[in-house]
């Protein structure tokens, strides 16, 4: 049997490679003083780690071109990716950390729950945003008022 | 006699109405969390970290307890209703469990499930009250450079034990211990990785990191995979066990609790391994081998056992050198840096309050698991019907809320979104995510570890296989590492050399 050639594991492979690069330009950028008294230094570790990620990442680009990389993501009967339902909830998320602090906290969430919903398939649109209202709200009271954790009110700076 | 009075001592702490409270409210949590699919006790004491900070440790700490070992015994009963296993240590018992179920015996499986967790749970605990101090004596030898050579034996161990491959569970381990590297070096006081961004200056918080990956990401991973409706098993039949259900499960519980303490408590990574020897060495004693495929009572006594034993065990480690070996070990490493406590073998001199507290809450806690699980099931069956999109909503609502509670500050929030895209692209790839979280929290203890030790030695390495604890350590890290690839290497060339 032929081997699969497995794209994404690929990628990830360089991924985990380009990282292992990333870190040793950081390393190089810590600044080291050569007369101080320990002779391991702040940079000695993060070298270690760096090139660590890299011969790793060798080790899975392998794995990966060979076809080894046995996994879940990997069998050909493995559940299909869909996009559509990540795009809505990285656009859940993405809002959130947007709105958070103009719109505030009940805002943000009850949006995230909702682009959250409908990414997992709720069509509903009138109980998803009744559950995301109330469920923001009583949270947002809960921890504001009983355990005393401050969370931006935003747009209901005021009214609640 | 010692560690008898102080564990009397440790119920008189655990046993005041206010302790008593927060053990039922972390159990009744547990439970919860462990039944629903997504969230898990990691997952949770982290979101509950940034809240907790007013509260006195002890309580706190009994609390976690409680939702540690609660996770456990509800992890089961979806493993039995649902055939989709809450944590990794009950896939073992999803097996059987599920097919029992699927025969209408879901009440003795989820019975024997709960009656042998309570049974492990309950040996394993005393067997950690009498073998913690005694490691704790011992660690009290350890230098720098042999904590140091421990942690290099967790990672390799941790690394190799979760998940099915070598490089891959590496992979994850390094990324946890990259990202610990990010922020000012605690002892030279200069910046690393920081990007110029003065947020990173204090570093990526393990908090952040575990309620990215397991929260952010995990939704992402089951939102992204298309599958067809699940069906849940109805607990109908019996739902108490027979006198041959009982003569079938007392051994099981007891092997499974021999084998999973242990494994718990040996610095190598969790429950796994010990739930699927379990199943191996019951599907080989039975007495009804035609059962097993077909839900076999057994299958599901011993693996449960040997999965709340490890669980008891992993806190050996834990308690006695500050070294965590799942990922709820971790987060819990972090709540005790978060009160300013190093976990170790001074803990049980200054803080006796809290560790034997903590430990004599354990057995409280399982009595409760045992009530909260046998009488009430129907009720956590529950919490399964919640349709999914509002579960999943309701998910990322409270972690962005734990993520940004703990500074107020958007960046934080960037940080979880980024972590939970990693922690999608490592489920979809097969990437444990468990070693990451031991990186993250083990990593900069590690360097402060081999630091200390090199300045000790004035910077010669040697110290690491001059030193005798330290170089058996590191000795048996090179075998876990490389071993199985000679094992593997000597094994192909005997199947190759063996004419067809």
């Amino acid at each position: 049997m032929r081997h699969r050639f497995l794209r994404g594991e690929v990628l990830l492979a360089l991924g985990v490679i380009a990282l292992g690069f990333l870190f040793i330009a950081g390393t190089m950028a810590i600044p080291v003083s050569t007369s101080g008294y320990s002779r391991v230094g702040p940079a000695d570790f993060p070298w270690g780690v760096s090139i660590a990620l890299l011969v790793i990442g060798g080790f899975l680009l392998r794995e990966a071109l060979s076809g080894k990389w046995v996994g879940e993501g990997s069998q050909p009967d493995a559940p299909p990716f869909v996009l559509g339902p990540f795009l809505w909830i990285s656009l859940g998320l993405i809002q959130n950390l947007l709105l958070m602090e103009p719109a505030g906290f009940v805002v943000a969430s009850a949006a995230l729950f909702v682009c959250t919903a409908y990414g997992f398939g709720a069509r509903n649109w009138i109980v998803t945003a009744l559950i995301a209202v109330v469920l923001s709200l009583v949270t947002y009271l809960g921890f504001s008022y009983g355990l005393d954790v401050g969370l931006p009110p935003g747009l209901l700076q005021g009214i609640v | 006699m010692d560690t008898f009075n102080a564990l009397m001592h440790g119920f008189s702490v655990a046993l005041t109405l206010a302790n008593l409270g927060w053990a039922l409210l972390g159990v009744t949590l547990g439970t919860a969390v462990g039944v629903l699919p997504g969230i898990g006790p990691a997952l949770t004491v982290a979101l509950l970290l940034p809240i907790t900070f007013n509260l006195e440790p002890t309580s706190a700490f009994i609390m976690f307890a409680g939702i540690y070992y609660g996770g456990m015994y509800g992890g089961s009963t979806t493993s039995i209703l649902l055939n989709t296993p809450g944590e990794s240590a009950s896939i073992i018992t999803s097996i059987e469990g599920n097919l029992m179920a699927k025969r209408g015996r879901a009440g003795p499986a989820l019975a024997t499930a709960a009656i042998g967790s309570f049974v492990a749970g309950s040996i394993a605990t005393a067997a950690l009250t009498f073998l913690a101090p005694a490691v704790a004596d011992f660690a009290l030898r350890f230098g720098p450079a042999d904590y140091f050579a421990i942690m290099v034996l967790s990672f390799t161990t941790v690394s190799a034990v979760l998940g099915n491959s070598l490089p891959r569970g590496l992979a994850s381990l390094l990324f946890g211990v990259a990202l610990g590297l990010v922020g000012i070096d605690s002892q030279t006081g200069q910046a690393r990785f920081a990007l110029g961004i003065p947020q990173m200056l204090d570093g990526i918080d393990v908090v952040i990191v575990v309620i990215g990956l397991f929260a952010v990401g995990e939704t992402l991973y089951v939102a992204t995979r298309k599958t067809g409706p699940e069906t849940m098993n109805q607990v109908k039949g019996a739902t108490w066990m027979s006198k041959l259900d009982w003569a079938r499960s007392w051994k099981p519980w007891l092997r499974g609790t021999a084998l999973g303490f242990p494994f718990g408590a040996m610095p190598s990574g969790g429950g796994e391994i010990p739930t699927f020897m379990s199943y191996a060495i019951e599907k080989k004693l039975t007495k009804h081998p035609g059962e097993f495929g077909h839900g076999a009572i057994e299958g599901v006594a011993g693996p449960e056992a040997a999965n709340n034993a490890a669980a008891a065990g992993v806190l050996v480690p834990l308690l006695t050198l500050g070294l965590p070996t799942s990922a709820t070990a971790a987060i819990m490493l972090a709540a005790f840096q978060q009160y300013g406590l190093q976990p170790g073998p001074l803990l049980f001199d200054t803080n006796p309050d809290l560790v034997w507290g903590l430990i004599a809450s354990l057995y409280v806690g399982n009595v409760m698991l045992l009530v909260l699980n046998l009488p009430l099931v129907g009720l956590w069956v529950k919490l399964l019907t919640i349709p999914r999109p509002y579960l999943y909503g309701g998910i990322l609502i409270f972690a962005t809320l734990g993520t940004y509670s703990l500074n107020n500050s958007v960046v934080d929030l960037i940080t979880l979104y980024v972590v939970g895209v990693a922690g999608f692209l490592m489920r979809r790839f097969d990437i444990p995510v468990a070693p990451a979280v031991i990186g993250l929290i083990l990593g900069p203890l590690a360097e402060q570890q081999m630091r200390r030790a090199l300045s000790i030695s004035q910077g010669d390495f040697s110290i690491f296989v001059t030193e005798p604890i330290s170089a058996a350590l590191l000795a048996l890290a090179c075998v876990v590492l490389i071993g199985p690839m000679i094992w593997k290497a000597t094994h192909r060339d005997k199947a190759a050399g063996t004419p067809a």
